[in-house]
């Protein structure tokens, strides 16, 4: 077990644990942010997709150890109340359908705006084609993330 | 009760700020009803109606939400005869509770197993409250408009107004009248049939949504269990000395056959799991493969009867389709905390009275001393039925006194599954001189583990198909097999409707005949030839299609509704991309067209996964296939356009979650045939191509 400081949310978070642990038990267990889901534990669902400096990155395959004092942002940090346009526009198209997988695909999505203001239907297949919907909201998630850039689509 | 109460009650979701607004409504998620001191006070007519003295008006959803939006449906039918605004409703989620019915989901059964009841419950609701009105204010004005309920207010036709919580008060002293209140006509319906969005949105767009892992436990553990690869294996013998060296593991323990490791975190449990040494009886089956199964059927197929006269063309085909994990999103979990001799569990299931009842029974405490609190659902699609895990949970909570979280991993979920069956068909048909459809027999196997399934020794029985064919014959089966079975979204219909709409389409083929206007021509149901008629009419069935793509067709009826589905593929570098699906659904009444909506468009994504890409195979007596990767599912890039049409001039809600499977994958092999000349018989197409 070791003692780390890590960076969680804009505020500074003591967490003591083993240097290998996954952040993503870490978030959970630790923090008690359950926003970041298990889905898989191998980095093939994207469940756990949250931001660390900026990019999307699967919680469950960073350690605790590894995630140092970089800035690790949860759905629970993406807005202060709720109101990220990302956030917003899942709400509008109305999204989620059992909901489990939809944090995940929110931060994919927050990673991708960040980098590309109004990404095109490709890049939104190419970024976020790995993050699975086992319900198929597939086709909602892709025009919530249209209207969250302002487009028409 | 807790923070995420108190702003769910103050954040009225007004989402609506966008495009088509004025046609959505929007409602709140709600945990818990309030406070205990104002209970004496509080309407509550019935298990479903809650209305407190501070005016909040409180709806209990007894059936769990697994992605299915009965949070948001079923609500919407008790408020619509409530006569409330659906702004002001708050929903609660019932753990096990006498009064509101079976809670459990399955068979598409949410809506139509409690669409008279709920309207029942709202309109006696109102009723009283009218009554407590009419003792306020006197009778007055016609019936059907005396009171009007907006915003925490009840308002008189006189143009009197009352706050909604002291009215219910009033209407708490009357006695619950007798017999059936007055329902709505279907004219007056202001909430059933609006587009409307989840309740749980907002939450689960913010993290705050629980679903089964997501509750936190002062002091609670988690376990996990390694289990035997074969089915019918166990663990013979187990050495845990590196497992005790990983800190935060507090017992090492035989479970059902494998051996569950407890530890203070999630990591730790891992951990403790993969250290363990493990020698396995790996039992009956431990050779048992795909191949030798498949052989079981190749070995079971039957003569066919000879084809009648005027047979000009006979066509045969085998089909194939594999094993289906259910693969839901979040891995089977739940907690159990045994305290002393009562209980509480924690639980994401499709049936709470079963949770509880398989909680008991291993705990050893009467079902009445566990309460139940039934957590949003991270997917369905039959799984959760099924009691497994919360019985091996309760085994290992009987050895503590705090909350034991049980995580089965996601390769523990998909190869310790209760499968859709693998399923192997044999088929013969003919068509006449002139290409008319003559004959159509079928013999339909199933592997069947659990008694699912048809007979040992199966003979010919009437044709079960939806079209007028003049001879034909079908006769289920079963094979042998290990490997448990269970529900797996809409049933036997998952496979048994793709070969059928697939075979019809090679008879079709053979004939020469138009695959739509042969089934317009041929049908049996009159719901069916109307959604036939408007997909033909939606997609433009007949446009000459570009070089490279492929139209097909196919339709289904079950569970109260009935759906057709035209598939637009197109091959791209040898690989098909469904890029457009038409679907137009008759559903009698349509509580929640934009839950309608997301049901069709999920369910075409779940046939478009396992028709393309999903699968799981038998090696060494158990599944080999892990997580998504090996599995195979449908990315972003698969996911086509889904138009849904929707046809609800009935009177009878017909049910959701499960009509948009059956069709969909035969809509894409059918459209693939139509592109390519290749008839996709062995799903999934990435394990056995085209």
């Amino acid at each position: 077990m070791a003692k780390y400081t890590l960076n969680v949310n804009g505020a500074q978070r003591e967490v003591e644990a083993m240097p290998d642990t996954p952040l993503l038990w870490v978030l959970r267990d630790n923090l008690d942010l359950y926003g970041a889901k298990y889905g898989c534990g191998v980095g093939v669902c994207g469940a756990c997709s949250i931001l660390v400096d900026g990019r999307a990155t699967r919680s469950c395959m960073l350690s605790v150890e590894d995630a140092g004092d970089r800035k690790i942002t949860t759905i629970e940090g993406l807005s202060k109340n709720g109101d990220h346009p990302l956030q917003k526009a899942w709400v509008e198209e109305d999204v989620p359908q059992c909901g489990y997988c939809q944090a995940g695909q929110i931060m994919a999505a927050a990673a991708l705006l960040s980098e590309k203001k109004k990404p095109t239907d490709k890049e939104i297949d190419e970024a976020m084609g790995h993050q699975v919907c086992r319900c198929g909201t597939y086709e909602r998630i892709r025009k919530a993330i249209h209207t969250a850039a302002g487009g028409t689509k | 009760m807790s923070a995420t109460v108190d702003l769910t009650r103050r954040t009225f979701l007004v989402a609506s700020a966008g495009v088509g607004a004025g046609l959505v409504l929007g409602c709140r998620a709600e945990t818990h009803v309030g406070g205990e001191a104002s209970e004496v006070q509080d309407f509550k007519p019935n298990a479903f109606v809650h209305i407190g003295s501070d005016s909040t008006v409180t709806i209990t959803v007894a059936k769990p939400d697994i992605g299915q939006g009965v949070r948001t449906s079923l609500a919407m039918i008790v408020a619509e005869e409530l006569g409330v605004d659906w702004e002001s409703v708050h929903v609660r989620q019932a753990g096990v509770e006498p009064g509101v019915g079976g809670q459990g989901v399955g068979g598409s059964g949410s809506i139509r197993g409690t669409y008279g009841p709920l309207r029942e419950a709202g309109a006696t609701a109102a009723m009283m409250l009218q009554q407590a009105a009419d003792a306020k204010w006197g009778k007055g004005g016609p019936s059907a408009a005396r009171i009007r309920i907006e915003k925490g207010m009840v308002i008189h036709s006189s143009g009197k107004s009352a706050k909604l919580g002291d009215l219910a008060v009033e209407a708490a002293k009357l006695p619950i009248p007798d017999g059936k209140p007055t329902l709505k006509d279907k004219s007056e319906f202001s909430i059933i049939g609006k587009p409307t969005r989840r309740v749980d949105n907002k939450d689960v767009v913010t993290g705050k949504a629980k679903f089964g892992l997501d509750h936190k436990h002062a002091n609670k553990v988690v376990a996990t269990i390694e289990r035997a690869n074969a089915f019918g294996g166990r663990a013979a013998s187990f050495d845990d000395t590196e497992t005790k060296k990983i800190p935060g593991v507090v017992k090492v323990m035989e479970v059902g056959g494998g051996v569950a490791v407890v530890a203070s975190n999630t990591w730790a449990a891992l951990k403790g799991r993969e250290a363990l040494k493990v020698t396995w009886d790996h039992g009956p089956n431990a050779t048992l493969s795909s191949e030798e199964l498949r052989g079981r059927f190749t070995a079971s197929i039957k003569p066919f009867p000879d084809m009648p006269a005027g047979a000009a063309k006979t066509v045969e085909a085998t089909y194939e389709l594999p094993y289906l994990s259910h693969a839901c999103m979040e891995p089977m979990n739940c907690t159990v905390h045994r305290k002393g001799d009562t209980a509480e569990i924690w639980v994401p299931t499709q049936s709470p009275e079963g949770m509880r009842g398989s909680a008991a029974r291993v705990l050893g405490i009467p079902a009445e001393s566990i309460k139940v609190n039934v957590t949003l659902a991270g997917g369905g699609f039959g799984r959760r039925g099924g009691g497994d895990f919360i019985s091996e949970c309760a085994a290992i909570a009987k050895e503590f006194d705090i909350p034991v979280q049980l995580l089965w991993t996601r390769a523990d979920d998909m190869q310790h599954d209760a499968y859709r069956p693998l399923n192997f068909h044999a088929l013969k048909g003919a068509v006449d001189a002139s290409g008319e459809l003559l004959a159509y027999y079928h013999q339909s196997f199933e592997a069947g583990g659990r008694g699912r399934g048809g007979a040992q020794e199966p003979s010919w029985a009437g044709l079960r198909a939806a079209y007028r064919i003049p001879n034909g014959g079908f006769m289920r089966g079963r094979i042998e097999s290990p490997v448990p079975t269970g529900a797996w979204r809409s049933v036997e219909n998952s496979y048994s409707i793709f070969v059928m709409e697939s075979f019809f389409d090679e008879l079709c083929a053979a004939g020469g005949k138009d695959p739509l206007r042969t089934r317009l021509a041929l049908i049996t149901d009159e719901r069916v030839k109307r959604t036939l008629e408007m997909a033909g009419e939606k997609a433009e069935w007949g446009k000459t299609m570009p070089k490279g793509w492929g139209r097909g067709v196919a339709c289904f009826n079950g569970y109260g509704s009935a759906i057709t589905q035209i598939a637009d593929v197109e091959i791209v570098n040898g690989e098909p991309f469904v890029r457009r699906v038409v679907a137009v659904v008759d559903c009698g009444v349509a509580i929640n067209p934009m839950g309608i909506e997301a049901q069709i468009q999920g369910a075409t994504v779940d046939a478009i996964a396992t028709t393309l890409f999903a699968g799981n195979s038998i090696e060494k007596g158990g599944v080999p296939e892990s997580t998504f990767h090996d599995f195979g599912w449908a990315k972003m890039e698969d996911a086509p356009r889904v138009e849904v049409h929707i046809i609800a001039d009935g009177n009878t809600p017909g049910g959701m979650g499960e009509v948009g499977f059956p069709a969909a994958g035969a809509a894409v092999a059918n459209a693939i045939f139509a592109a390519t000349g290749k008839r996709l018989r062995n799903l999934p197409m990435r394990v056995h191509g085209l």
